[in-house]
């Protein structure tokens, strides 16, 4: 059969679907469904941000946005769900339980969440809350910020205790259900707070990570600046997240897992003027004077120091701390020391150090070149539960039509190259593929890890000709076609990964040999 | 107030002086014993267990504690995943013990190597097969006998190292249960510390690194409300210090006042010497006071016997004192003898007890397989089978340890009834040892040696307390003794702390037995892992059917060696209360016949002669009623350090065992008589 691109094909699909659900009055509300699925398909991929209350969402959503948007600090904050998108002018839409929805301004919304136990109702009435706003990463992902999952023994106060305790189921089905209802999910966690690596366990398994694999999620590591003093952050994040990615609970669930500080990405970007100024006469002073200064938090903030003129006054200290942390502060006082001395270049040499543009990059690479593929399989995912609740519902005609339709979708997704693709990538990071490091390196690039285009898959340059691409293409495919044939040796997951693989480079092969053909035919 | 350790340095300051009045007048064997009580004082060992979730600043706490950063590896991944000791020792000494319970190897290593073994990154998954580091430091806050031990997390699932820490914290003599500032206790601490509260409620809650947050009070506020849900007993008795390890850490190398101050370090070691004085710390100053007193009673007596002969001038009284010695010689002789009425009490007595107990474990290993039941309805542990075993193992464990502690409580009783009916001297410093003869003119005080009805003893206040406290401990025997052994019995040996050394022999020997069960448990529950863990079934009912068919006959094979063991115990345990009571009742006839000849040999002298004896007798009766009083002196003082704060809660585990004792200040010796347990064996 043809090989045309998966796009395609899935387009061919749901105009098939939706021209046979159209005029049938009793598939309507399967058609209107159907819509939507097309309909997300076009829009940029959902991200839910997920995790434990107080894991540190709404700080890790705002240092991504670069801005303070989402309240964060109190739990009464984390209780509605706020799905970010792109919008030229910052606007809110308030979305109703009973449907009805309403515009509303940032002020209005802060004043709400501010005083939660006075508008508890107000607030229980709201199902999601869309912000609109012009940053850019809105542009390639809506983010969803979603309410923590159950655990309310995290909390100090016993307000919020009872808070949660009311609500606290509500929280965790609202957050799963966002979770599942996502296209990619970033984890957060905070190793500092969870209680050793089997509470960490818990909480990836189980029903509250939805349907977390390692192609749409990422592990987030927060609150690294929380190991400070006592550890370089960065470095000891690395390690744990090293550690834990070796857990086959893990790596079973996250592409990878990345440590940040969201608090210092957010302050970095943040950062105002007479803020660097204190943060200067803070660098002025001797090294272990600050050192000791910052040793104990009380210290810093509350200490006065009237015999050394040299440090700065509580409510300066008061203002960097809560702008920076300790790590931060002390990050940025020793690049004030070593010459930084712009505002501009402190805040990009913090953001380096916090670990958050690391954590895009990945995001895009990771869930933006697989985007399409990702989005698709969340729409086949939720066609099959259609189908199928359809199926229970319809007789006669309309009954014949569904399973048309359950059939075409089946096809798509058994026919699709693609979704192979997937499901090796599926295998290799359940750790089920007896491939050296070498080969892993050719799986992933074929798949599409570090971009779509044929030289990407090749793992060439962007200047590399047709032929050089077509050999390489040919000598990887009969590579492939050999490991594929080793019947004896491998196992059972191997060869068949090795078979689509080569398979992947088959279809590359076609396609260079097509692009040859129109070239000569041009030339 | 923590006036431990001065009340020990008089205690062994006391015990020289003894020391060298016995070797003045030739007492070799006084001499002897006094010697092992002064050393025994000197090396008695105070046992802090520090436990924790992970990640919450045990082994920096410890670091600060002994003002060695680094000692213990501190990480800011999970670091500590295996037992450590420390306790003083001349020279540094680093020991791992490594390979399957009861065929441990022991290791010598350097101080650098310690992450190999102790840490998750320098040993995953124990791989190494390391069961404890057991380290001996020259470090001055360890001096006085403590012995610190570090132990892993206790996370509400992970259970890999529960077994050593549970079996250590019923012979803790206080432990500092750690958590951080950064959140309230959570459930999974506040379920693992209502769970230990059952073996030991000598709790300290330290709260670390209020370094990092600025409003740590909330935190321990929080914790105090939470705190007394779970230990209601104590009402909000219990201390939380808040602490600074890294503060306290800097402040070694600043010597900033300032670090010293915010690390409060200082007010966690008032309250723990505080607390250890009013418990273990007290127990071992009036071992060793107990002691001296018997010592110095045994010289005491028959000299107190020359005098009395000297000073009784009338015939008739000296020959009623005469007769009553000679009574009670001929009695203690009859007790002597096999078909003693003491001797059926006893057998009696340790039937009843093995048939409660065997009872008792029929109802327990119902309760674990019902639980049994709920872990396979859990998913979490249908996704991890072997998790079941490791539960289940630790459900077997703390029962043993329960049943043991329970046998030793049991024995308690029993020989306190033996004691109490044969009217065996119980207390070393009535300054007048002479009146168990009964001197006074009121007959109805003349004991019934053999009956079985209760009679008074001459009370004495601080003994009663002083015993009431330790019989309330009972023997102490747990699983502790396992990794005891390991540590050359220094856990077998607090066993029995006030009992003396051999008196630890009935506590050691339970701890034994219970090492050897604990053993056999941990095997069957490998290859219970070992067959789980093959278990691939993914459909729940189905998954259950395979688990049951491994989980079943694991829970009969466990019952059978528990019950073994459990009759093996009291076996062992009835032979040794036989012997021990034998052994003292020799002693005390032999003591009384003494007595009677000095008595005798002094009617025969002249005037003259008796004159020149009691001015013989004069210096040392006075050089011994002077030990004894400030062995009294002493023991006061050690009793009422703990008085000004309230002594331990009761030991629930203890409340039935002693519900006949109970109500003791009206009849004191029942419970007097637990504490000479095995004593005399000690000569």
């Amino acid at each position: 059969m043809a090989d045309l691109p998966l796009r395609d094909r899935a387009q061919a699909l749901f105009n098939f679907i939706l021209e046979q659900t159209r005029d049938r009055a009793s598939l309507q509300d399967l058609h209107q469904e159907l819509l939507n699925c097309q309909q997300r398909l076009s829009e940029p991929m959902r991200v839910a941000i997920v995790g434990k209350i107080k894991a540190g969402k709404s700080t890790m959503l705002n240092a991504l946005l670069g801005e303070a948007i989402v309240a964060t600090g109190t739990v009464e904050a984390t209780f509605n769900i706020n799905w970010l998108k792109y919008g030229s002018q910052p606007t809110l839409k308030v979305h109703y339980k009973n449907g009805k929805s309403e515009d509303k301004s940032f002020e209005e919304l802060t004043t709400l969440t501010l005083r939660a136990d006075e508008h508890l109702d107000y607030l229980l009435s709201i199902k999601y809350i869309e912000v609109f706003y012009p940053s850019s990463i809105l542009k390639t992902f809506h983010l969803i910020d979603t309410p923590g999952l159950e655990s309310f023994y995290e909390d100090d106060s016993q307000n919020t205790r009872d808070f949660l305790k009311l609500h606290g189921q509500d929280l965790t089905a609202a957050t799963q259900a966002e979770a599942a209802n996502a296209d990619a999910v970033l984890y957060l966690f905070s190793h500092n707070l969870s209680a050793g690596d089997q509470a960490v366990m818990e909480e990836f398994q189980g029903p509250s990570v939805g349907r977390a694999t390692p192609i749409n999620s990422i592990g987030v590591l927060t609150r690294i600046d929380a190991y400070w003093p006592e550890f370089p952050p960065i470095e000891s994040g690395n390690r744990i997240a090293a550690r834990l990615s070796d857990i086959p609970q893990v790596h079973n669930l996250f592409y990878a897992i990345k440590p940040v500080s969201g608090y210092l990405a957010l302050g970095a970007q943040t950062l105002q003027t007479d803020e660097l100024e204190i943060l200067q006469k803070l660098a002025a002073l001797p090294e272990d004077r600050l050192q000791s200064l910052l040793r104990v938090r009380n210290r810093f903030e509350n200490r006065e120091y009237p015999d050394q003129p040299g440090v700065p006054t509580i409510a300066e200290r008061q203002k960097v701390l809560h702008r920076l942390e300790r790590y931060g502060i002390w990050q940025a006082c020793q690049l004030i020391r070593s010459g930084t001395c712009n505002l501009e270049s402190l805040t990009q040499e913090l953001m380096q150090a916090s670990g958050v543009p690391d954590l895009c990059e990945l995001i895009t690479s990771h869930f933006g070149h697989r985007a399409y593929l990702i989005k698709l399989r969340t729409a086949i995912d939720r066609l099959h539960a259609l189908c199928f609740q359809q199926k229970q519902k319809q007789s006669d005609d309309d009954l014949q039509v569904v399973e048309a339709i359950a059939g075409k979708v089946e096809a798509l997704e058994a026919n699709s190259h693609d979704f192979r693709e997937l499901d090796i990538l599926r295998s290799y990071y359940d750790r089920k593929l007896e491939f050296s490091d070498a080969e892993i390196h050719q799986l992933l690039e074929v798949t599409g890890e570090y971009g779509q285009s044929c030289f990407q898959r090749l793992g060439m340059k962007e200047q590399a000709s047709i032929d050089q691409m077509l050999s390489a293409a040919k000598e990887r495919m009969q590579k492939w076609r050999l490991r594929a044939a080793d019947q004896m040796g491998a196992s059972r997951p191997t060869i068949e990964a090795s078979t689509v693989l080569a398979h992947s480079y088959e279809r590359i092969v076609y396609h260079l040999q097509e692009a040859q053909k129109h070239l000569n035919f041009w030339s | 107030m923590a006036n431990f350790q001065a009340t020990k340095q008089e205690t062994l300051s006391l015990l020289k002086s003894a020391i060298n009045f016995a070797k003045a007048s030739s007492h070799k064997n006084a001499v002897k014993r006094l010697n092992d009580s002064h050393q025994h004082l000197l090396e008695g060992k105070l046992f802090v267990v520090v436990a924790g979730e992970f990640k919450q600043g045990k082994s920096s706490l410890i670091n600060a504690f002994l003002r060695e950063p680094g000692l213990f590896p501190v990480d800011v991944d999970i670091a500590t995943n295996l037992v450590s000791t420390i306790t003083y020792g001349d020279a540094e000494k680093v020991t791992v013990v490594l390979g399957e319970p009861g065929k441990e190897k022991r290791k010598e290593i350097r101080r650098s190597d310690i992450p190999d073994y102790v840490t998750e990154q320098g040993n995953q998954r124990n791989s190494k097969q390391a069961r404890m580091l057991v380290m001996e430091s020259p470090n001055a806050q360890l001096k006085e006998g403590l012995i610190l031990v570090d132990t892993p997390g206790v996370g509400g699932l992970n259970v890999q190292h529960t077994d050593i820490t549970y079996a250590y914290i019923p012979n803790a003599d206080s432990i500092l249960f750690v958590s951080d500032a950064h959140a309230p206790l959570s459930t999974e601490e506040l379920n693992f510390i209502k769970r230990i509260s059952q073996h030991c409620q000598n709790f300290i809650f330290v709260v670390t690194k209020i370094d990092a947050v600025s409003n740590y009070k909330s935190i321990i506020d929080s914790n105090r409300e939470k705190l007394a849900q779970v230990l209601p007993e104590t009402g909000d008795k219990f201390p939380i210090i808040p602490v600074s390890s890294s503060a306290s850490l800097a402040y070694l190398d600043t010597q900033d006042p300032e670090d010293l101050e915010d690390s409060n370090l200082s007010s966690l070691e008032q309250e723990l010497w505080q607390l250890l004085s009013q418990q273990r710390g007290k127990i071992l100053l009036l071992r060793a006071l107990t002691e001296l007193g018997r010592v110095v009673a045994d010289i005491r007596t028959p000299l107190q016997a020359e005098w009395e002969a000297c000073q009784q001038h009338d015939r008739e009284d000296q020959t009623k004192l005469e007769s009553k010695l000679q009574d009670t010689s001929e009695r203690l002789k009859q007790l002597q003898g096999n078909s003693s009425a003491w001797q059926y009490q006893l057998n009696e007595g340790i039937q009843d007890t093995q048939k409660e107990l065997f009872r008792e474990l029929s109802r327990e290993i119902e309760q674990i397989k019902r639980r049994s039941q709920d872990y396979m309805e859990d998913s979490r542990f249908l996704e991890d089978p072997p998790q079941i075993a490791r539960l289940l193992e630790t459900d077997f464990d703390s029962m043993m340890s329960t049943l043991s502690e329970k046998l030793s409580q049991k024995a308690g009783n029993l020989h306190v009834e033996i004691v109490n009916s044969t009217g065996l001297n119980m207390n070393p410093l009535a300054i007048d040892s002479l009146d168990w003869r009964n001197l006074g003119e009121d007959s109805s005080e003349v004991r019934e040696l053999e009956g079985l009805s209760q009679v008074k003893a001459p009370q004495a206040d601080w003994w009663t307390k002083a015993v009431d406290m330790v019989y309330k401990g009972g023997f102490k025997a747990t699983a502790g003794t396992t990794v005891g052994t390991l540590l050359g019995g220094t856990l077998g040996g607090i066993a029995g702390l006030l009992f003396g050394g051999a008196g630890a022999v009935p506590g050691a020997q339970i701890g034994m037995a219970l090492g050897s069960v604990l053993g056999g448990v941990k095997g069957f529950s490998d290859g219970a892992k070992d067959a789980l863990s093959q278990i691939q079934e993914r459909n729940q009912i189905l998954a259950k059917r395979e688990i049951s068919k491994i989980i079943n006959p694991y829970i009969i094979d466990n019952q059978l060696l528990c019950k073994a063991a459990l009759e093996d115990m009291v076996t062992k345990l009835s032979r040794t209360m036989r012997n021990d009571l034998q052994q003292q009742i020799k002693r005390e006839r032999e003591l009384c016949d003494r007595s009677l000849r000095s008595f005798q040999k002094t009617l025969k002298l002249s005037q003259e002669q008796m004159i020149r004896k009691m001015a013989e007798l004069k210096g040392p009766l006075q050089q011994l009623t002077d030990f004894q009083k400030a062995a009294e002196k002493l023991a006061m003082q050690a009793l009422e350090e703990a008085e000004s704060d309230t002594i331990s809660p009761s030991d629930p585990a203890a409340s039935s065992a002693d519900a006949a004792s109970s109500d003791s200040p009206t009849t004191p010796q029942p419970v007097a008589a637990s504490a000479d347990y095995g004593d005399w064996a000690d000569g």
